[in-house]
């Protein structure tokens, strides 16, 4: 609560209760020790007062002159706080008795001994009345009792008086206290006032020129000095700190180019390895229509060369002829059959290798070019062998780079059959669905291969995480996949996978891709 | 006790004539004096000398034949006018109980108790004279008389009784 008030009402409150406390302490005290002190004053003056007056009434009683007895029982009158008192025979029967006005003597005669009757009160500046009973006696012989009944308000009065006095007291030693501490703390705070209010003007200027100085000899010179040296230090560092931040910067941007070259050759390097395995499986999926080829071209080498030779030799009939001319126009059909194949194939890797190379926006059809993608792998996907299906929207043309979604998708079907289907025993399955949201398509790629742990999920799109290092992974597809779609194509990729339940990366594209590049030449 | 001293009071006050309940109030009024007056020694058995009333004297002897005087076995010695030569070296208390034929200035005895019926022997070098104030029987006290014999008299006697020659004006009544 105190932390709202400034620091001089603070030192000034924090005074005033500290010496309230102490002060109240200290009282509360001495009025505890006083009202007892006076209490047991009280008592000695009134048991000795007793023993006084019995001691008078020694002699009356012993030569039974109740003439003397109330003589010195009349002398109380000037006693005016006692209220009545009663001398008893030695058989405790009345004898004589004095009373003020008012006053109702006791029944009987009270036990020997002084006590207040209000003691048990819960007000305790309330005593009741002192009810003293002593014995009148001369040496060891008693001659009778005197009992008096004082009253108490002497007492009372005295009590109230002192604890009045006493809180008189307290608030003038309070209101001193405030005066001296807030003259104290004004004194004693001023260095620091004065050094917040600097700071305060330095923070709202940001002149770092300015100084503070203390002529005194303590904790606040050494304070002042500390700051001033903090403030050369920081108008030092303010004087340099714009050459320091282009020094940095530019090294910053050095470290960058390198890092974006380092990332370019990395991608080259992958796109490489990536064209490498396009070229290994064009030559692969090749041979085989140019052996069906090369087949056929044979047979009609051979079948030419028979029907050559029974012509010359002027034997040929018409059936040999006809069945030599089937052979050949079978041959023939295989053989362009075959060619038209491997031709099919060189154009479509053609296609892909280029895209791959040439960063150009094209209008294509998503679904179909994905499925020349396939073609690609057509030997890999048929050793395993995995069954791809393309479901969705597949009449959906885009205006994007062919060759980064060739990319995308030949990464994913690489860790799919490298990882993915690894010592698979069910049949393996890839789906690739597309469907369009709003201004937006969604390309999701599945497979129902081993997936991956929790560990493996949270780092999977970072640069070299491979569970494969040793058998040649680089670490860098999926890390690859993920800057293409979010860079590249500005989209967004989530990965949904557990272990034994395959992966699904869903990619959120726009529809129309623009390069940024060329946005920022057009305009 | 309070019967006793009731009797006391109504004795005190209405039948004074008589002088029979007279002796009966001197006769602890001896005591009660013993109870306020120090004797500059140690008594064991207190020794009471009654000059001249021998019926008193056996009167009190027979009182304090079972009963002790003030805490004090009581020995009573009757002391009779034709005696040519009093002793009083051994007497505590010397009560005189008339004086027409003795100087009560060559009783003068250091720890003797001068006691006498008349009020004039109070200035003749008596300590107690017993006297009549109306129908009350009172005395006065000569403190000097009582510190000549090295007697000290408490000064709650002093104050209730009528002092002669006071030691002091304090104890003046």
């Amino acid at each position: 609560m105190l932390n709202r008030f400034s620091i001089t009402s603070q030192m000034i409150v924090s005074s005033v209760i500290t010496s309230f406390i102490i002060v109240f302490l200290g009282m509360s005290f001495n009025i505890w020790y006083s009202v007892n002190y006076e209490k047991k004053s009280f008592l000695s003056q009134s048991s000795l007062e007793s023993e006084l007056i019995s001691d008078m009434l020694a002699a009356p009683l012993a030569f039974f002159d109740k003439d003397g007895i109330n003589e010195n029982l009349q002398r109380l009158k000037y006693h005016h706080d006692i209220l009545n008192a009663v001398v008893y025979s030695i058989d405790k029967t009345l004898v004589s008795s004095y009373s003020i006005k008012g006053s109702k003597l006791p029944l009987k005669m009270s036990k020997i001994g002084i006590g207040f009757t209000g003691d048990n009160s819960w007000v305790p500046w309330k005593f009741g009345i002192l009810k003293n009973t002593v014995e009148i006696k001369q040496h060891s012989q008693i001659l009778g009792y005197l009992s008096i009944d004082k009253n108490t308000d002497k007492l009372t009065l005295f009590i109230i008086d002192y604890v009045k006095n006493s809180l008189y007291l307290l608030l003038i030693l309070i209101y001193l206290v405030y005066l001296t501490s807030r003259i104290l703390s004004k004194k004693i705070l001023q260095p620091v006032l004065i050094l917040s209010q600097t700071a305060k003007k330095i923070s709202q200027t940001k002149d770092y020129s300015i100084r503070v100085s203390h002529d005194a000899k303590n904790e606040i010179t050494s304070l002042y000095k500390s700051f001033n040296m903090l403030l050369a230090e920081t108008q030092d560092l303010t004087h340099h700190l714009e050459s320091r931040v282009q020094v940095r910067t530019k090294e910053l941007q050095e470290s960058l180019d390198t890092l974006k070259f380092t990332q370019k050759q990395l991608l080259e390097s992958e796109k490489m390895a990536a064209l490498g395995n396009l070229v290994s499986g064009v030559a692969h999926e090749v041979n085989t229509p140019l052996g069906n080829a090369l087949t056929g071209g044979s047979i009609i080498m051979h079948e030419t060369k028979i029907l050559l030779r029974a012509i010359d030799s002027g034997e040929i009939k018409k059936s040999t002829m006809m069945d030599g001319l089937n052979t050949l126009n079978k041959s023939a059909e295989v053989l362009l059959i075959s060619i038209k194949r491997a031709a099919d194939l060189i154009r479509s890797f053609k296609r892909i290798s280029i895209d791959q190379t040439v960063e150009e926006k094209q209008e294509f059809n998503l679904s179909s070019y994905i499925e020349e993608v396939l073609v690609t792998f057509h030997n890999k996907l048929k050793k395993i062998p995995v069954e791809v299906t393309i479901k969705g929207d597949k009449n959906l043309i885009i205006r994007s780079y062919p060759g980064v979604f060739a990319q995308i998708i030949s990464n994913l079907i690489q860790n799919s059959l490298i990882h993915g289907f690894e010592g698979i025993n069910r049949d393996a399955i890839i789906v690739i669905n597309i469907h369009i949201i709003d201004d937006k398509f969604e390309l999701t790629y599945s497979d129902n291969g081993v997936g991956m742990d929790k560990d493996i999920e949270a780092i999977a799109f970072e640069p070299f995480s491979t569970t494969k290092r040793n058998k040649g992974g680089t670490g860098l597809g999926l890390n690859i996949v993920y800057n293409l779609i979010t860079q590249k194509l500005g989209g967004s990729v989530i990965l949904y996978t557990n272990k034994n339940e395959g992966v699904k990366y869903k990619m959120l594209l726009p529809l129309n891709i623009l390069n940024k590049n060329q946005e920022e030449e057009e305009l | 006790m309070i019967n006793y001293f009731i009797i006391l009071l109504l004795l005190l006050q209405t039948t004074s004539s008589f002088a029979s309940s007279k002796d009966q109030i001197k006769k602890i009024y001896l005591e009660r004096f013993v109870m306020f007056i120090e004797w500059p020694y140690e008594i064991k058995t207190f020794n009471m000398c009654i000059y001249d009333d021998r019926k008193f004297a056996k009167s009190i002897k027979k009182s304090y034949k079972k009963n002790l005087f003030n805490g004090y076995p009581l020995k009573v010695k009757s002391i009779k006018k034709s005696d040519e030569e009093i002793d009083i070296s051994e007497c505590h208390i010397f009560y005189m109980r008339s004086t027409d034929d003795i100087e009560i200035k060559n009783f003068k005895n250091i720890g003797t108790l001068l006691i006498s019926d008349n009020y004039d022997d109070i200035y003749e070098g008596c300590m107690i004279s017993f006297y009549q104030d109306g129908k009350k029987s009172r005395f006065v006290i000569n403190q000097k008389n009582l510190n000549d014999a090295n007697l000290k008299v408490s000064y709650k006697l002093l104050d209730f009784a009528k002092v002669i020659d006071p030691i002091g004006e304090s104890y003046v009544k």
